[in-house]
């Protein structure tokens, strides 16, 4: 198994990020995607659905690297593309809602989310919008990535994973009322597993810095 | 090789990117063209009752009609009824609904849809003015949906 996905790791990493988004994608397309008229509040928890999914991808592509022992050649054009396309989705996500809150006379965040969900929904929208801003400063790791305090950053990456977790889950259709809720919390099981294993073997491999 | 991938991956990006614009592109303009009707005038009352049994045949065209809400969603998916015709809804479920109109949670595809929060065993009523297939839900269940259509 180790060996099968040493020799096949770029075609393995593909099929993983391509599965949980045409997963992501259908699951829409057969609820909220398909009921009365397209619009920007429709088409924009799809948007979510798949960056969750790649988010993941991320995480257990990376556990597999280091279970099989593959070693990186070169470019990684799948960490690379997905992570691009997560960074447009991540803020494309919010501002389709924004946008669409503006519209309907709602005003501007936060008090538009409260408007439009409720004093207690509300409050999730809110735990996504703070998970987006932990993910934006991710992009920092271009410039900061060698510091001392990077890894802080990482720590707090896990952190919004799981706030986004609780936030789709309170908040998504796709997430509790259709077959996807099996994918969700399939999900949500193996990036935790994925976690534990990184844990595991940073403390047995990384040096304390 | 390294330059040639990173060519590939700006190609790759630059393609997903535009699609996804060009998918927001297309709706707002769909939204922008579908938006055309006029407003006249909505009733809405609000009433305590005993709830009836759930309505089987919900396309009744000029008549009435009855939509009923219960703890497995709306009985029937589909409600037609003619302009200036009655729109009852009934909560026959154990949970509260609001019902509302498309989409969610803005509710502004057809305003006179919108009621207010009616307890288990609460119905309330409007009549529509505007021709036109309105999906609706319940706002604090969003997964149960339905549409009515109004005709001339």
């Amino acid at each position: 198994m180790k060996t099968w996905i040493r020799n096949n790791f770029s075609p393995a990493e593909w099929l993983v990020g391509g599965t949980v988004t045409v997963l992501a994608v259908l699951a829409w397309v057969l609820g909220t995607g398909s009921s009365g008229t397209l619009s920007l509040l429709k088409i924009f928890p799809v948007f979510g659905l798949v960056a969750f999914g790649l988010m993941w991808s991320h995480y257990t592509v990376g556990t597999l690297r280091r279970w099989s022992g593959y070693e990186k050649r070169g470019k990684d054009i799948y960490w690379a593309v997905s992570a691009g396309l997560v960074l447009a989705l991540i803020i494309l996500h919010p501002v389709l809602l924004n946008i669409s809150l503006v519209e309907a006379g709602l005003g501007l965040p936060t008090s538009s989310y409260f408007a439009a969900y409720g004093n207690v929904d509300g409050w999730f929208v809110v735990l996504g919008t703070i998970a987006l801003l932990v993910f934006l400063l991710f992009e920092l790791h271009r410039w900061f990535k060698h510091k001392k305090w990077w890894k802080w950053i990482e720590y707090a990456q896990i952190v919004a994973m799981t706030a986004i977790f609780v936030h789709g889950t309170w908040l998504g259709n796709e997430t509790t009322n259709s077959w996807y809720t099996v994918v969700w919390w399939g999900l949500a099981l193996t990036l935790l597993f994925a976690w534990v294993y990184n844990w595991r073997y940073d403390k047995a491999h990384v040096p304390r810095r | 090789m390294e330059r040639r991938n990173s060519k590939t991956i700006w190609i790759i990006a630059t393609v997903v990117v535009a699609a996804l614009l060009g998918v927001v592109a297309y709706v707002l303009t769909m939204n922008r063209q579908g938006s055309s009707t006029t407003t006249t005038n909505t009733t809405q009352q609000k009433t305590t009752e005993q709830p009836e049994a759930p309505t089987a045949d919900a396309t009744q065209g000029s008549q009435a009609v009855t939509i009923t809400f219960t703890d497995e969603g709306f009985a029937t998916k589909n409600y037609t009824v003619s302009v200036g015709k009655e729109v009852k809804v009934e909560n026959n479920s154990s949970m509260q609904l609001q019902f509302s109109s498309d989409d969610h949670p803005t509710h502004t595809e057809e305003i006179e849809l919108n009621l207010a929060v009616l307890a288990p065993g609460e119905s309330a009523s409007f009549t529509p003015t505007k021709v036109g297939a309105w999906s609706f839900h319940d706002h604090l269940h969003d997964q149960y949906t339905g549409v009515l259509t109004v005709t001339e």
